[in-house]
């Protein structure tokens, strides 16, 4: 069982109006309420987060892209994961997961592969490659890609990726987005052939039948939590199965938000206001932003999937009195508690999901610095060490660098040598 | 109201739809992104010219501009001279609204010999900083549309845009399509509407008259005489009490109007 900390790298001090006076927390946020002072205090804080993350012995480390707004401020995966790849390359096990790069947005799309292959160098083989399509805010609204040529682009820049990471001659590109006339990979990837690509989505069947077609593991990107995430992996599995492949946990990874404290009782009297900042106002984005025409294929919408922060015009979290934390903690949006609760809760997701990766979101919303410490420690002493060995004895791990195997993988190894 | 026929036009080995009904001189309809709907407007053209009107590619189940390989704008203008061509209309008057004004000054700058009498209603295309059109405004809920598309949001023709069909199925067909021709056409107006034919529309040599709503809410009026400015010898007829659609909102008004510039010579 693996587990990555993620930090979506909240903007924490908008006014608690917010919500009445603005509307979006995205695309057209107004600048005069980021104050440098506090991003320079926050970001600083944040990185210390993850250089504790690291110590604390996660699996990984996680790092999102988003553009122009106030859920998360990070631009750029890469550039965070750079400021730890010295602390990751050295620790015993932690790799870096970027969950990930939207390779829609770069142009050439060659730049992601260049500079994942400068952090696989580094890190000795530590790097998980994470490429979504994006937000429709990120991706339509702010770096203007239109929405009908986001799907299209992002499936040729993947493509041109990994033949950038696999092909060893000098080659041409001639795609509909991108020509080059010379892809030559200087560094190449430090593993071979290339790091693992997860797929990050919030469930269209496009991208399960692209995962399961070309064996990556697919990471569901959803707030949504336990009970909903029961129906999301029952299909996941289903559909695996349907297509001949095994049911190994590690080819599923999914979202989770946990905080963890002395008590049950202490857990929300630490964390509910934080958690509540993040549903009020970090979720508030207008529909309109939420998916232009053509983001999602006519299939998608047929289906009447909805995007994750599209309802109705407003966040489904908007109205505060409709989520008591009770109702919150028991339909498992969240998983809160005692070191106690959260471990027995975990496991029960863990097993009932099968689900080999948790990307643990324990930074959220507006928790100050020491905050954020405790959920770490807590987790990371209490709670993750006695989740570690679930799978392990069934499953070989698929979709990490070699230094995640599990003593699966190593007597698999060792039986091929013989 | 009578009904048109539906044909089906063989082009780059798919199959194009094109409404057409009437007799006489032919005339050539573009629709914009609201999609392509046989209205009162069409219906009164019909009694006194042959009227083409064209379904956008994707819409009506036709193929989507990715299947049909069509990258950019340029690309697209030239599968529309191949439609023209495969119904015979080697030169002919174009009547375009909102992306299909965008679309008919395209190719009338692009293949200035193809279009004689060019009627521009409430056009894209163009871009100014200082009265933007918001595309933002196509995808937000109707109570925030309608005002922007209709000088009268209580009329029926505002009403009736917004009401969909009470059968779950045919509703969902309705919201389907709706989405995929505004997908479709955004595809070419995102993020900024103007792909250069500011540069290009000097190129045109069709007779132009200009017709915009006084009150038109997505594309604001402004525009109606940037284009002026850059279409050799164009005029402007402005409508009072209409929107984005003034050729419904203000029928009569702009049936005159089309008919009799139709007419000159």
């Amino acid at each position: 069982m693996k587990f990555v900390y993620v930090n979506i790298l909240p903007y924490r001090d908008l006014p608690e109006d917010f919500v009445d006076n603005h509307e979006s927390v995205w695309v057209t946020i107004p600048s005069k309420l980021y104050d440098s002072k506090k991003g320079h205090q926050i970001f600083n804080e944040y990185v210390s987060q993850y250089e504790l993350a690291v110590d604390a012995g996660f699996d990984a480390v996680g790092f999102n892209e988003h553009h122009s707004n106030a859920y998360g401020l990070d631009n750029s995966p890469n550039l965070m994961a750079a400021m730890l790849a010295r602390k990751v390359g050295q620790s015993e096990k932690t790799c870096l997961v970027l969950v990930g790069d939207s390779i829609a947005l770069y142009n050439p799309p060659i730049r992601v592969a260049e500079e994942l292959s400068m952090l696989d160098t580094i890190t000795g083989g530590r790097v998980i490659a994470g490429f979504p399509t994006g937000t429709s805010m990120d991706t339509n609204y702010v770096y203007g890609i239109p929405p009908v040529e986001l799907r299209p682009r992002f499936y040729e820049a993947l493509d041109l990726i990994k033949q950038a990471w696999t092909r060893s001659e000098v080659f041409p590109f001639n795609g509909k987005y991108t020509q080059l006339r010379h892809v030559n990979l200087w560094p190449r990837p430090y593993q071979n052939p290339h790091p693992p690509i997860w797929i990050p989505g919030s469930g269209s069947l496009e991208t399960w039948e692209y995962c399961v077609k070309h064996d990556h593991p697919y990471y569901h990107l959803s707030y949504s939590g336990f009970e909903a995430g029961k129906k999301f992996a029952e299909s996941f599995w289903e559909y695996r199965q349907k297509n001949g492949k095994d049911l190994n946990p590690y080819w599923l990874g999914y979202n989770q938000m946990i905080f963890v404290s002395e008590t049950d009782e202490r857990a929300q009297q630490d964390y509910e206001e934080h958690y509540r900042y993040f549903l009020r106002t970090l979720m508030h984005i207008p529909a309109k932003y939420a998916e232009a025409p053509g983001y999602r294929s006519a299939k998608s919408v047929a289906q009447s999937a909805v995007s994750q922060f599209a309802v109705h015009g407003k966040s489904r979290y908007a109205t505060k009195e409709d989520f008591s934390w009770k109702n919150l903690v028991e339909g498992g949006s969240i998983i809160a508690g005692s070191p106690a609760t959260v471990r027995d809760r975990l496991k029960e997701l863990i097993k009932t999901l099968r689900v080999g990766n948790i990307t643990s979101h324990l930074n959220i919303g507006s928790m100050p610095h020491h905050l954020a410490v405790k959920n770490i420690e807590l987790f990371s002493k209490e709670v993750m060490p006695y989740l570690h060995d679930i799978w392990d004895d069934e499953w070989p791990v698929v979709g990490w660098p070699e230094v995640a195997n599990n003593k699966l993988n190593k007597a698999a190894l060792a039986q091929s040598s013989v | 109201m009578s009904t048109p026929e539906l044909m089906e036009i063989p082009v780059r080995g798919a199959k194009a739809k094109v409404l057409v009904a009437g007799e006489g001189k032919p005339v050539v309809f573009l629709h914009g992104a609201g999609g392509l709907k046989w209205d009162p407007y069409l219906e009164e053209l019909a009694k006194e010219y042959k009227v083409y009107a064209p379904y956008f590619p994707g819409s009506e189940g036709t193929k989507r501009s990715i299947e049909l390989d069509l990258r950019n704008l340029w690309d697209l203008v030239l599968y529309y001279c191949d439609l023209l061509d495969a119904l015979g209309l080697e030169s002919v008057d174009i009547i375009g609204h909102s992306f299909g004004g965008m679309l008919a000054a395209e190719i009338a700058s692009t293949d200035p010999k193809r279009v004689k009498k060019l009627i521009l209603i409430s056009a894209a295309g163009l871009w100014n900083e200082e009265y933007p059109i918001q595309l933002s405004t196509l995808t937000s809920p109707p109570q925030e549309m309608l005002p922007k598309l209709f000088y009268d949001v209580n009329s029926s023709l505002a009403q009736a845009a917004v009401t969909m069909p009470e059968d779950p199925e045919e509703r969902m067909k309705a919201v389907l399509e709706q989405q995929i021709v505004l997908a479709e056409m955004l595809g070419y107006l995102w993020p900024i509407p103007d792909k250069g034919l500011n540069r290009r529309l000097h190129r045109i040599r069709a007779n132009t008259c200009i017709v915009w709503g006084e009150k038109d809410g997505l594309i604001p009026v402004r525009y109606a005489y940037d284009f002026q400015k850059k279409i050799p010898g164009s005029k402007v007829e402005i409508i009072a009490n209409a929107s984005h659609l003034p050729q419904l909102e203000q029928l009569s008004s702009v049936l005159n109007i089309t008919s009799s510039f139709l007419k000159t010579s």
